[in-house]
């Protein structure tokens, strides 16, 4: 097989399991075409789990030296699956030894459950239906930092778990495959989940309350 | 669990539209009433929709593999210690379940593996080797005590009747004479010889020390015996011994041979109480089982904290 060829992402099955067939024998080429089609998904996954962008670089380049050498044990089904669980147990691994040495807990800081904002009159903050994203890039971009730093004060399996299926639009059946757990935890991570990240994102009511910044 | 928190949790799945449609309807026929329900889910629903607008992080450079990187490695270092360290784990816990069988079950002494009692020596043996060593020490003196009472007895009987009968009586007199006075000797000595107790002997089970051995030297046995009879503090010379005690002696003689052919419970009595439980070696396979597992521990021990400083 060619390996000029990219491979896209936009369900080129076939392509994709020629290129896995031809990597199992050995063909280098072959693999930096699956390697071009997901590296951008596994950084990103990486770099929300393990928070920093160097460890994530790291936890890439070793994620798929790991899925070349063992890209036997991979007996069809989702190769994204596949891939993103050597990714996400390679992240677990590495905030598992920080956690050994550093005195930062991987399972995030809890969020102050008795902490009560309230508005100027007293009445708890609530986000509207209506609420919307700002409109500014830069507002729109310190946004997404606030946002990025809920899901660091996240327990890391609740993260894996938000960030699959809100963030990248896992199906259920394959968040469970990519964590290796099973439908029942995936669904009660992901409820716990949401709920905290958005009672961290009521704490800061500036960045979706537009309508009051103007 | 009240029902505010119930319907809390199932608004996630009510979000993703996972729910029985019975099990919706009636979350949704709450919403039409709560209206903290109703914020929760719209602060919910604003949650999903801004994760799912979250941008990509592009990778900063090309993961790509080069042929060399690509080449396989001779020696590959474990990405994943997990698994290590549960078998370390689990060799950790065989340890104190094996250290645990090994000391909280004493083994018994007649379950010894090869059958043998491996325990401390009984009165039983030891009363055997008494038995027996009195007879290898004075074997040839007991048969002359009786040659030398029973030519002495025709010698006593008849030497002022038959002269020229008592002349040949008296030469096996005369030689049983010193026989005789060796008797007391070796019996002397093989008390002396049993004053210590010998080393156990080991008897096969179901098998008893041979009666028959004994029979000869009952009489010397009850003097050589090592455990003084009940009624007597001395030996069999001591002529200061209670009547009751000579009388004993001279009981035991007539009645040496079914006595010794006796397994003494009497004497067994007198004999020190055999101990119910010694603790012995154990099984046989606990000592190998023990050594591997300490290897086992040890050498994943140090490998994984050799892997551990590696990765850091």
């Amino acid at each position: 097989m060619s390996s000029a060829q990219p491979l896209s992402s936009s369900g080129n099955v076939s392509a994709e399991e020629r290129a896995i067939a031809a990597a199992r024998k050995g063909d280098v080429g072959a693999f930096n075409q699956l390697v071009a089609l997901y590296q951008d998904l596994a950084y990103t996954v990486a770099v929300r789990l393990v928070g920093d962008r160097d460890t994530a670089n790291d936890v890439c380049q070793e994620a798929f030296f790991s899925a070349f050498r063992n890209l036997r044990q991979f007996h069809g089904g989702s190769f994204r699956s596949w891939l993103l669980r050597i990714v996400t147990n390679a992240s677990y691994d590495v905030l598992r030894s920080r956690k050994r040495h550093d005195t930062v807990s991987i399972d995030g800081r809890a969020p102050d459950d008795s902490f009560d904002e309230r508005s100027a009159f007293g009445d708890p903050v609530v986000i509207p239906d209506d609420a919307a994203l700002p409109e500014d890039l830069a507002q729109r971009g310190e946004f997404f930092r606030v946002v990025e730093e809920g899901l660091k004060s996240l327990p890391v399996e609740q993260r894996a778990v938000l960030v699959l299926y809100d963030v990248h639009g896992f199906s259920y059946e394959e968040v469970a495959t990519t964590l290796g757990t099973n439908l029942g935890t995936v669904k009660s991570r992901l409820s716990r989940a949401r709920g905290r990240l958005r009672d961290y994102l009521v704490r800061h009511p500036e960045l979706w309350r537009a309508e009051e910044r103007l | 669990m009240n029902s505010q928190d119930h319907v809390a949790d199932a608004l996630s799945e009510y979000l993703n539209g996972d729910l029985p449609e019975a099990r919706r309807a009636l979350i949704q026929e709450h919403l039409a009433e709560c209206v903290e329900c109703r914020q929760d889910l719209a602060s919910l629903r604003f949650t999903v929709r801004v994760l799912g607008q979250l941008p990509d992080h592009p990778a900063p450079r090309s993961f790509a593999l080069s042929e060399r990187q690509s080449a396989p490695r001779p020696f590959a270092l474990p990405t994943n210690l997990f698994w290590l360290r549960t078998a370390m784990g689990a060799v950790a816990a065989l340890l104190v379940v094996v250290l645990a069988l090994r000391f909280a079950s004493p083994s018994r002494q007649a379950a010894g593996p090869n059958g043998e009692f491996a325990s401390a020596p009984t009165s039983a043996p030891v009363a055997a080797v008494a038995r027996s060593q009195p007879q290898v020490a004075s074997g040839g003196a007991a048969p002359q005590n009786s040659v030398a009472s029973t030519a002495a007895q025709p010698a006593s009987g008849s030497a002022p009747a038959d002269g020229q009968s008592a002349a040949p009586a008296a030469q096996p007199t005369a030689a049983a004479a010193p026989a005789a006075t060796s008797a007391p000797a070796a019996a002397a000595q093989s008390v002396a010889s049993v004053a210590t107790p010998p080393a156990p002997t080991v008897y096969p089970p179901g098998t008893t020390p041979n009666p028959a051995a004994a029979q000869p030297v009952a009489p010397v046995a009850a003097t050589a015996y090592p455990y003084p009879a009940p009624s007597s503090a001395g030996g069999p010379t001591d002529a200061s011994a209670p009547p009751n005690a000579t009388a004993e002696v001279a009981r035991a003689a007539p009645a040496a041979a079914p006595r010794a052919s006796d397994q003494s419970p009497a004497r067994n009595a007198n004999a020190q109480p055999e101990p119910l439980l010694q603790p012995g070696p154990g099984p046989a396979w606990y000592s190998p089982a023990l050594g591997l597992l300490v290897v086992l521990a040890v050498v994943s021990a140090g490998v994984l904290f050799l892997l551990d400083r590696r990765r850091r």
